[in-house]
């Protein structure tokens, strides 16, 4: 379900059934063709006079319908209301008072998520004989703690953020807080809650009245149902006695999901799902040598659920030769991850990808899927950060390292888990042959970024991409790393780092990243002994061996945002840097700043 | 281990809540509680004929104690499964109910079963990303499936079976006259049970897509795709291991959800099953058997979700070795 066609009509459709259902349930009267005491011949069929026919005594079926309406919608509604306002009371009790009140609030919401509902709404309504109210009202009181949990997830997620704490410190009171700044930010998941609460009502609502617990004096689709199967309708032929209520009921609980859904979908965030769509291209053309890689204009743009664009590379040229070793650096968001990412093909779903990368004599942005697949692991291997999850938790470290050896060098199991005990101890990491059995939750960070890079490195790919490869790095191991991958032999590596010493170690050339672009391109010699970019310098100066020394404060005056990037904490910004500076060959050098350009 | 010690902690909570409820709401009820234990018919006719008998009733019932010791009493008597006296159908509460849960899981069991199969295999189909055709053609009927309350649906396979109702029987649980056998019963069951699958599957289908969608976001699962693993190898070894334990709880929590769905159908098939009996119960307002029901189900919800946890304890590394599962 893609496409903002189809997006609109599944709003659309919804709101028009229910709107139509709704002013059944206000204005019967105007609706139903037969008012509903007056009585026919018992089970007529359908003709001109009744739509649907009659029931057992001889109401018209259409009539009946319309009217019963009100009652189903009415405890829908109503149940709904109860156990929204309920569960985001106590949601948001519990999710903003952190300890004992919160913990108690969560046991009792889980003793209600585990009673059987329906059963419990059945006991209670024949208990307490109750009316179209009270049966809402325990409907309600069995339906509050999946909004619950709900609201105290995400009311937990929000009491974090910096305009809580900033309220908190003007010394706003928690009752204010809660009310002016969380409710409103978790609304609309309020909403969708109380919608799909309301679905649930209905069919709760529409069983207990199947029962014949429903309210005698007020009909509702349920009790219609109750009449049909109790008075003989099947024996009799009258289907639409039947089918006309359950018609209805679903109608309105598909549509009040739809809705439901759509509307918590519409907070969920894009979906990251990789995927190249290019051509596919036969085995043999991958190259066995270490062959250069170009990148020729390369630019990648996101497209964002809001419609909106966002640029994560723009215009990106750069040659690595067989054999080379190049370290990109530059600030957080300045694309270095994004361009990994495209050379293996893994970027999600929604970036749209253009220019050419040229490898061994093929454009990778013109592979498909499989085309990609054949690349990956073999012959370019991608060592990803080892924040967050990057190794399967429910899978041994062994099993995740030897994986490459496995698919593309088709080991046996032995022969890879033997291949990955050498390349863990290769890394470092002892006793290599006991800590392959285990789990990553087992493993420190750096040990998990250390069993990524043996990863990376197991099936022999001649390119190598590190992400960051010395973050949680303790001092010796990051020495080690260097040492590894300095000792690698026919490897063409590309790595991005914000570790400027380690790159100086490591490097035959620095790529600077700013801004989704390239602005700095030298041998890391040269580089480090004389920065040309002003950003670039900047970057050595905050280093700790150079005192730590943070950039100068915005100035706006020469900023434009489609001129050089860091005209705005730039030193020696003038009037041209509103305009964006081409790529200007040194001598070998490349430097992307107006002060270069002769 | 603690993961296993706080879940026990939630289901005694909650067994306990079960137990206070049965004997809270008959003391709230206005009225006199005796009511509910012998039925509206018998007690206006002895509080009429012979008020003696009706104190001595009382007594018996122990209504004449104070609340505490009567709470304590009522307590030890569960605890024996002693669910009381049903006085419409003139026997011991727990002996009907025994009978009646055969007949219920020989209807339910296989179908959780088939369904949780069912919904773990479609889902992992549709929940793989990109634009499939399982998800194009699944999700609309499940979707629509889901909507239709479980005894909907047995409504609507009645009428479209009404012509083939020589070899689908349309309720009952065997032909009459004849014995107990496996083939008449099975083939009374056919519809019930098919009613169940679909309707339990479209909720499990909804739960194992939206799962698998959110694993194939994480970052093992990029790390497995850069290394080359092809798209089935990635489903099957990375995202359905980390799929499971999230799957074998949804399809515990909505246990409870299934089982009432099975109640009404039992109603519309006539199966003589517990739904059936709640039904009977509530048209002659025998309270001692709703009651009953109400435990015996509670009672089937705690313990699937404690095989859910156990599984899952089995199952995650992390939690046999005590760390947060994120």
């Amino acid at each position: 379900m893609t496409g903002p066609c189809l997006k609109r009509i599944s709003v659309g459709v919804p709101v028009l059934v229910l709107s139509v259902l709704l002013s059944a349930a206000l204005f019967p009267w105007l609706l139903a063709p037969i008012s509903p005491g007056t009585l026919d011949s018992p089970y007529l069929q359908p003709d001109a006079r009744h739509l649907l026919g009659t029931d057992s005594i001889g109401q018209d079926l259409l009539s009946e319908l319309i009217y019963s309406a009100r009652i189903s919608l009415c405890v829908a509604f109503l149940a709904s209301f109860a156990a929204t306002f309920l569960g985001t009371l106590v949601g948001m009790v519990s999710g903003y008072c952190e300890g004992a009140w919160d913990q108690w609030l969560m046991r009792v919401t889980d003793v209600f998520l585990l009673v059987p509902a329906l059963p419990l709404i059945i006991l209670l309504t024949a208990y307490m004989d109750a009316g179209v109210l009270g049966i809402a009202l325990v409907i309600g009181v069995t339906a509050w703690p999946a909004t619950a949990r709900v609201v105290r997830a995400n009311v937990r997620q929000e009491r974090g953020k910096n305009y809580i704490r900033s309220a908190q410190a003007f010394g706003a009171g928690n009752l204010y807080v809660m009310t002016v700044h969380i409710l409103p930010n978790i609304s609309q998941l309020v909403l969708a809650k109380g919608t799909l609460v309301a679905a649930s009502a209905m069919v709760a609502e529409a069983g207990v009245s199947f029962l014949g617990l429903g309210d005698p004096n007020y009909k509702s689709w349920g009790a219609m149902l109750h009449e049909a199967f109790t008075g003989g309708g099947l024996l009799n032929g009258a289907y639409l006695w039947y089918m006309s209520p359950i018609v209805c009921i679903s109608l309105t609980v598909l549509c009040l999901t739809l809705l439901g859904q759509r509307w918590i979908e519409a907070d969920e965030e894009d979906t990251l799902v990789v995927g190249a769509r290019g051509k596919d291209v036969p085995r043999s053309s991958f190259p066995h040598k270490t062959p250069r890689l170009r990148v020729k204009g390369l630019s990648v743009d996101f497209l964002k659920r809001d419609g909106t664009v966002f640029r994560a590379l723009d215009q990106l040229e750069m040659t690595v030769n067989g054999n080379e070793r190049l370290a990109v650096v530059g600030e957080t968001g300045s694309g270095k991850s994004v361009l990994l990412l495209a050379l293996m093909g893994l970027l999600p779903r929604n970036a749209a990808v253009t220019g050419e990368i040229l490898y061994g004599g093929m454009n990778l942005c013109a592979l498909s899927e499989k085309g990609f697949q054949r690349l990956r692991g073999k012959h370019a291997a991608y060592v990803p950060q080892g924040a967050g999850q990057a190794l399967n938790p429910m899978m041994r470290v062994g099993s995740q390292v030897a994986e490459p050896a496995r698919v593309h060098l088709k080991m046996p199991k032995d022969r890879a888990m033997g291949l990955a005990v050498e390349m863990l101890a290769k890394m470092g990491i002892f006793p290599a042959h006991r800590r392959i059995g285990e789990y990553p939750h087992q493993y420190s960070g750096g040990m998990i970024q250390r069993a990524l890079t043996a990863m990376g490195l197991i099936s022999g790919a001649s390119l190598i991409l590190l992400d960051e490869p010395t973050k949680g790095l303790d001092p010796r191991s990051r020495d080690h790393m260097l040492r590894v991958l300095k000792g690698l032999e026919q490897k063409t590596i590309v790595m991005v780092t914000h570790d400027l010493a380690f790159a100086q170690g490591f490097a035959d050339r620095i790529g600077v990243m700013l801004g989704a672009r390239l602005v700095e391109m030298a041998d890391t010699a040269g580089f480090f002994k004389r920065p040309l970019h002003p950003y670039a310098r900047a970057l050595l100066k905050a280093q700790p061996r150079q005192g730590l020394q943070g950039m100068g404060p915005y100035h706006h005056q020469f900023f434009h945002p489609e001129g050089c990037p860091f005209s705005a904490r730039c030193e020696t910004a003038f009037s041209k840097c509103r305009v964006m500076p081409p790529m200007t060959d040194m001598g070998g050098r490349f430097v992307r700043c107006w002060r270069h350009v002769a | 281990m603690a993961f296993l010690r706080g879940k026990l902690w939630r289901y005694g909570l909650c067994l306990f809540f079960v137990l206070a409820l049965n004997f809270f709401i008959v003391q709230l009820m206005p009225g006199d509680p005796l009511v509910h234990l012998v039925g509206e018919e018998t007690y206006f006719h002895l509080e009429r004929t012979n008020p003696r008998a009706l104190a001595d009733l009382r007594a018996k019932y122990g209504l004449d104690r104070p609340v505490a010791q009567r709470f304590l009493s009522s307590m030890v008597q569960l605890a024996r499964f002693r669910l009381g006296w049903s006085f419409h159908y003139g026997q011991p509460v727990a002996q009907i109910l025994l009978y009646r849960l055969k007949w219920t899981l020989v209807l339910l069991c296989p179908a959780v079963f088939v369904s949780s199969l069912l919904g773990l295999f479609l889902g992992c189909l549709s929940g793989r990303p990109g634009g499939n055709w399982a998800d194009r053609a699944l999700t609309p009927l499940f979707l629509t499936l889901y909507s239709v309350p479980a005894y909907c649906l047995a409504f609507l396979l009645l009428l479209a079976f009404l012509s083939f109702g020589d070899f689908f029987p349309l309720g009952g649980m065997r032909d009459p006259g004849a014995g107990v056998s496996i083939w008449d019963v099975w083939r009374h069951m056919l519809l019930p049970q098919a009613v169940l699958v679909l309707h339990a599957t479209s909720y499990l289908y909804v739960i194992m897509r939206s799962t698998v969608r959110q694993i194939f976001r994480e970052a093992y699962v990029i790390t497995a795709l850069g290394k080359g693993v092809k798209p089935d190898g990635v489903l099957l070894r990375h995202v359905l291991p980390n799929a499971l334990p999230p799957y074998a709880t949804a399809v515990a929590v909505n246990f409870g959800f299934i089982a009432g769905g099975a109640l009404l159908v039992e109603v519309v098939f006539s199966w003589q099953g517990m739904g059936s009996l709640m039904y009977e119960a509530v048209m002659a307002r025998d309270y001692p058997i709703l009651w009953g029901c109400f435990l015996v189900l509670s009672l089937s919800v705690i313990g699937a979700n404690a095989l859910a946890d156990i599984f899952c304890a089995a199952v995650d590394p992390r939690i046999r070795d005590d760390r947060p599962v994120s």
